[in-house]
């Protein structure tokens, strides 16, 4: 194999894009752009993002959140996504360190985890009135006595499966939508759309 | 036109017009200057129109009657949209405005003369006359649709506008912004409760609007206390459409800069209607003449636009409306000629004149000259949304007016003029008490009652001693009433349907309870037991647009997809997948890759990763080919058929490790694959331990394909590539261009030396990008899906879905080579079971040539013998550029199947062609010297 400056720096890149300055962290090409809009939609599709699977009776079950709820577990968001099924969120993190902690292990029951940092797109929408942007196509009640901080469900949106994660920052309210890469730039474009009547805009990485 | 003075009052305290701001308009083709705030109506009287339409059957002049969204006489062209109700839509700049159903013009309206046989044309007209001979429906319907009234839909291929929904779960939502309504979203609000408070008009308000100075005053105290609470949701220029079960409520939003109207679907925790009161018309002679108008319009134009509804007048009122009209009449510079009082025996009889109103003729036989009649005779409860919850409401003779029931469900309740009359305060109490409750029920509390309002006492006035009509947007007079109760149409659900009385635009909300006060009276029978018709959704009119929605298709695309896009791809749509189709020359990418190299991007091929010591199980469950002794660091292609022994998908599956697989999917499979298995496992076997993730778009697939390949991929791995140590059907992890984890598996759809890699999908683009720079001198070069299905096909490799169908079985699809009958169990064995047994019985997938080598048959071309007789099909064919000669799969029956057989295909000109059944599906490298290079 020939060595090339074409593959010495690997850039990773999200899978949606938007206009602004950008700049290559930790091997992501991301976007640097800020705002002062008080509705923000931000790229968060570089997190290392693990999915961890396990068959009937397998201890992890009790280890992680149920299924609809989301914790934070030092930087690391545990959502219990569906039935059997979770997802670890984290920056700057690897794949295996966000799984160290856990034990796979169980008599008569399996588990697995697998990386789908790569996989997913993941949009982190911030703001008071995020519940109406998001109510534009999400039928869900977002209602804090419905869907609390900490609560997950997945549902669709336009046309296409996703996860959606309320996760509050300083007291904002703040909304992780995760959804399969490809139909990542769709989707952000779909919300920016639907958020113009609240004067959404987007964001990059604060670094 | 311009704005008149003599037209245009000084300015008043409530009105919403902005003089600082001109907005010019076209009538008719001639200028009009508004201000900003107005109507198009308001505009239109204010620079002294008065004749706003003709009347749908008898085409005779309207103007203004109520000046609201349901004034009957005030539908327009407004550019390109018909119907626009301009009593409600704000004029904008620009806006090029038409009356409708009137030629050829409104002044002179020909049609007019229906109104000469206008006693051949009484209800039941079309019924009777239009019914026989049935042979000549279709021509009638042809001269009857040039009646039809309402104005141009756009042409065909207009641009739409945009149309929009959106969901809501407001605790309480309050139907009406009149100071009960407003005060009940405060009443809510104050305890808590989200709320969502629905305005038809521009503004909240309701009456208080146009009301005096202490009015306006209540008015902007409600205002501002409404705008201190976050928690209550205002939307204006909106309408509650409808009720359905369980509180679901749908919701108009008209206006706004995101979209031309948006839909609502609301699921309400307590719906709270503060419709208000509709003012209801006064049937006698005349009362269609432009210059009779409303009490209500009259304060209307005057409070809210400044706009001087004529010079002379005659008041007839029941009510303090009607006198608060005389007053503001009379403050507004129109000379009061005289007022009817109702409660005192006054009545009006006719209004004179033709073409607009010259004077009245009251009750004791006086007339008066006048160019307006404002009446006041009474109100409408609109019921609507109560009526769809469940109430009946009940007539109240001493207020002249329908009432709610005792409200069947807890979750919807009423306020304001719906439900009783008082003063601003009082009204504003029972709403804030309403709202409060509302709020107390949408958190499941016991319901309490609320006090209920009181209806004033009111005049039963409905209609006069002479002929009026009872519905203006239908022509409907009082005499049509009774002579359908003569007919025998005396129930009111009949006798609506066959006058059409209540069905115009308005929907029964001006006419109801005239016309069953009418037919009441030609029945001779109380109101109770003539009873009312029923009150649907929706409430007011919503476009089909809105309904329709917005159309969202979602479109999943590749990392690579920038790539393509900058290097000249023709995209193709592929399910949901944006896919190069090519890039400008397929055959000259299929012939790249024969000669040199060739790299396509495989992304959309699905692909599970499967883990657990039971995944063996799985796959021999699934596929018909055994799985037992697959090991690891090597792939096995494999087909899947459903219970039916249809082929459903097929695909390569490697072992990575122990328990670790990954399986490929046809692009459009992947999904039902990933349920398929799930299905398995979640419903037959939970005792298995096996995962499933899909991970399609986790890793970028492409294809480096070509007798360079090895070379080329050589260059960017470490992987060793030795066909020693690396042979066909084997797989390697390893490093691609710097990206670890890489999987490489040599496979061969094109029927070349091939390896497909799998990398981490954010550096697809990267590794793509380097396959490129690193085989520059080995003519490396992408190829898209038609080179691809190009070579694929000159190899005899088939595609399911292509050349198999919904009916194929896995033997037809020439698959019989895995189909492994000796293992113990797996999909669709016990048809394929019996399959093998009928062998001579089905059709088989060969390779066909035509006789004319240059002729490419259409895919789908059928295969006959006898003449006509249909017995296969060509399911590929493509002009092959390596032989330089058409290349096709067919299907054909058994006794066709054999090599040498003669076929005949019919082409789509009719035209026969004569093709050849090949010994070998592969035409190109049939011994697979390439493939294992």
């Amino acid at each position: 194999m020939a060595e090339s400056s074409l593959w010495a720096m690997p850039i990773a890149r999200s899978p949606i894009d938007f206009d602004g300055p950008h700049q290559v962290v930790d091997g992501w090409e991301v976007s640097t752009r800020t705002s002062d809009s008080a509705l923000t939609i931000a790229d968060e599709s570089h997190l290392t993002k693990v999915v961890i699977r396990v068959t009937d009776g397998h201890s992890l079950a009790g280890a992680l959140p149920p299924t609809g709820r989301a914790v934070r577990v030092a930087a690391t968001l545990q959502v219990g996504s569906g039935p059997n099924e979770w997802y670890l969120f984290a920056a700057g993190e690897t794949p295996d360190s966000l799984v160290a902690e856990l034990e796979f292990e169980c008599v008569g029951a399996f588990a697995s985890w697998v990386d789908i940092t790569h996989g997913r797109a993941l949009m982190r929408i911030t703001g008071v009135d995020a519940p109406r942007l998001l109510a534009s196509h999400c039928a869900v009640n977002l209602a804090d006595s419905v869907t609390p901080n900490g609560s997950a469900f997945r549902t669709s949106i336009a046309g296409v499966n996703a996860d959606f994660i309320r996760d509050d920052r300083e007291g904002v309210l703040s909304y992780l939508v995760h959804c399969e890469r490809s139909s990542g730039q769709y989707l952000f474009g779909v919300l920016v759309d639907a958020g113009v009547e609240y004067r959404i805009d987007p964001v990059g990485i604060a670094r | 036109m311009s704005p008149s003075e003599h037209w245009r009052i000084e300015r008043q305290p409530g009105e919403v017009i902005d003089r600082s701001q001109p907005i010019n308009f076209t009538w008719n083709g001639s200028p009009v200057t508004g201000y900003s705030g107005d109507t198009i109506v308001s505009a239109l009287m204010a620079s002294g129109v008065r004749v706003m339409s003709r009347s749908f059957k008898y085409h005779r002049p309207r103007g203004v009657v109520t000046a609201t969204y349901f004034d009957p006489n005030c539908s327009f062209q407004v550019g390109d949209e018909p119907n626009v109700r301009a009593a409600h839509r704000q004029v904008r700049e620009g806006d090029v405005v038409r009356a409708q159903n009137a030629w050829p013009s409104l002044s002179f309206d020909v049609r007019a003369a229906n109104q000469l046989v206008g006693r051949f044309l009484g209800p039941g007209f079309y019924y009777k006359t239009f019914i026989r001979p049935q042979t000549l429906w279709p021509l009638y319907q042809k001269v009857l649709s040039r009646f039809s009234p309402g104005g141009e839909p756009p042409p065909i291929g207009t641009p739409h506008e945009i149309f929009d929904k959106r969901f809501a779960h407001p605790d309480v939502l309050v139907a009406g912004g009149g100071p009960a309504g407003m005060a009940a979203a405060l009443g809510a609000a104050r305890s808590g409760a989200s709320v969502m408070l629905v305005e038809e008009e521009y503004e909240l308000g309701g009456h208080l609007r146009y009301g005096g100075v202490e009015s306006l005053a209540a008015l902007a105290s409600l205002r501002a206390e409404v705008a201190s609470f976050d928690n209550i949701e205002v939307l204006t220029d909106s309408v509650v459409l409808g009720r359905y079960d369980d509180n679901w409520v749908g919701i108009v939003q008209r206006s706004g800069m995101w979209a031309k109207e948006r839909l609502i679907k609301a699921r309400v925790g307590t719906l709270v209607v503060a419709a208000g009161l509709i003012e209801r018309p006064y049937v006698f002679e005349g009362n269609d003449l432009p210059g009779v108008m409303l009490a209500t319009a009259a304060l209307r134009l005057t409070g809210l636009h400044a706009v001087k509804p004529g010079t002379t007048a005659v008041v007839f009122t029941a009510n303090s409306t009607g006198d608060e009209a005389v007053a503001r009449l009379r403050s507004a510079g129109v000379q009061i000629a005289r007022v009817l009082d109702a409660r005192k025996g006054d009545d009006v009889v006719r209004a004179l004149g033709r073409g607009k109103v010259t004077g009245v003729e009251a009750g004791d036989g006086s007339t008066t000259e006048a160019d307006l009649l404002v009446t006041a005779t009474g109100w409408t409860a609109p019921t609507s949304l109560l009526n769809m919850a469940g109430d009946r409401p009940i007539w109240n003779p001493q207020a002249a007016r329908f009432t709610p029931s005792e409200l069947i469900d807890i979750r919807v309740m009423a306020t304001g003029g719906i439900v009783g009359d008082g003063s601003t305060a009082e009204l504003v109490a029972h709403g804030r008490a309403v709202g409060s409750e509302a709020a107390a029920r949408a958190r499941g509390e016991v319901p309490q009652s609320v006090a209920a309002l009181t209806p004033y006492p009111h005049p039963a006035l409905f209609q006069s001693t002479t002929v009026g009509f009872v519905d203006f947007s239908e022509d409907v007079k009082s005499k049509d009433i009774v002579s359908a109760a003569r007919e025998g149409y005396d129930s009111s659900e009949l006798a609506k349907r066959f006058t059409t009385s209540g069905m115009g635009p308005a929907q029964g909300k001006l006419e109801m309870v005239n016309t069953m006060a009418v037919l009441a009276e030609a029945t001779d029978r109380d109101f109770e037991s003539t009873g009312t018709t029923v009150w649907r959704p929706p409430y007011a009119p919503i476009s089909l647009g809105a309904l329709a929605g917005r159309a969202f298709e979602p479109e999943r695309i590749s990392p690579i997809q920038s790539w393509h896009n900058e290097h000249g791809a023709k995209n193709m749509v592929a399910g949901q997948w944006i896919r190069p189709e090519h890039y400008g020359n397929p055959a000259a990418e299929a012939a790249n890759v024969r000669s040199r190299v060739g790299i396509i991007d495989l992304s959309p091929l699905g692909k599970l990763d499967l883990r657990g010591p039971d995944v063996v199980k799985l796959l021999n469950l699934v596929y018909t080919n055994s799985w037992d002794n697959l090991a690891i660091g090597s792939v096995r292609y494999g087909v899947m058929c459903a219970e039916d022994g249809v082929v459903m998908d097929d695909g390569v599956t490697g072992r990575l490790g122990a328990d670790h697989y990954l399986m490929t999917t046809t692009s459009s499979g992947a999904g039902n694959v990933w349920d398929w298995l799930e299905m398995w496992l979640q419903t037959v076997h939970r005792e298995w331990q096996v995962t499933i993730t899909p991970v399609t778009t986790a890793l970028v697939s492409i294809n480096i394909a070509g007798p360079h390949s090895r070379e080329l991929l050589s260059r960017v791995t470490d992987i060793d590539l030795d066909p020693a140590s690396f042979g066909y059907l084997k797989v390697r992890t390893g490093s691609v261009a710097g990206i670890d984890d890489c999987i490489v598996w040599r496979i061969g759809f094109t029927g070349e030396l091939s390896f497909e890699i799998h990398v981490p999908a954010s550096y697809g683009l990267h590794v793509w990008q380097a396959l490129l720079e690193a085989g520059k001198d080995l003519g490396v070069a992408a190829f898209g899906v038609e080179a691809q299905r190009i070579l694929r096909l000159e190899k005899g490799h088939l595609i399911v879905g292509q050349d198999t169908d919904g009916l194929t079985l896995a033997y037809q699809a020439g698959l019989g080579g895995l189909v492994k009958l000796g293992k113990d169990d797996f999909s669709g064995k016990p048809e394929l079971v019996l399959q093998e047994a009928r062998a001579g019985d089905h059709s088989h997938l060969v390779a066909i040539e035509t006789v004319d080598p240059m002729l490419v048959p259409p895919e789908a071309s059928q295969i006959v013998v006898n003449g006509n007789d249909i017995v296969g099909r060509v399911t590929s064919s493509r002009m092959s550029p390596t032989l330089h000669r058409s290349v096709c799969l067919a299907h054909v029956p058994a006794d066709l199947a054999a090599p040498g057989s003669r076929l005949t295909i019919v082409l789509t000109n009719g035209d026969r062609a004569e093709a050849v059944v090949r010994e070998n599906l592969a035409f190109v490298d049939p011994e697979g010297v390439r493939l294992r290079g």
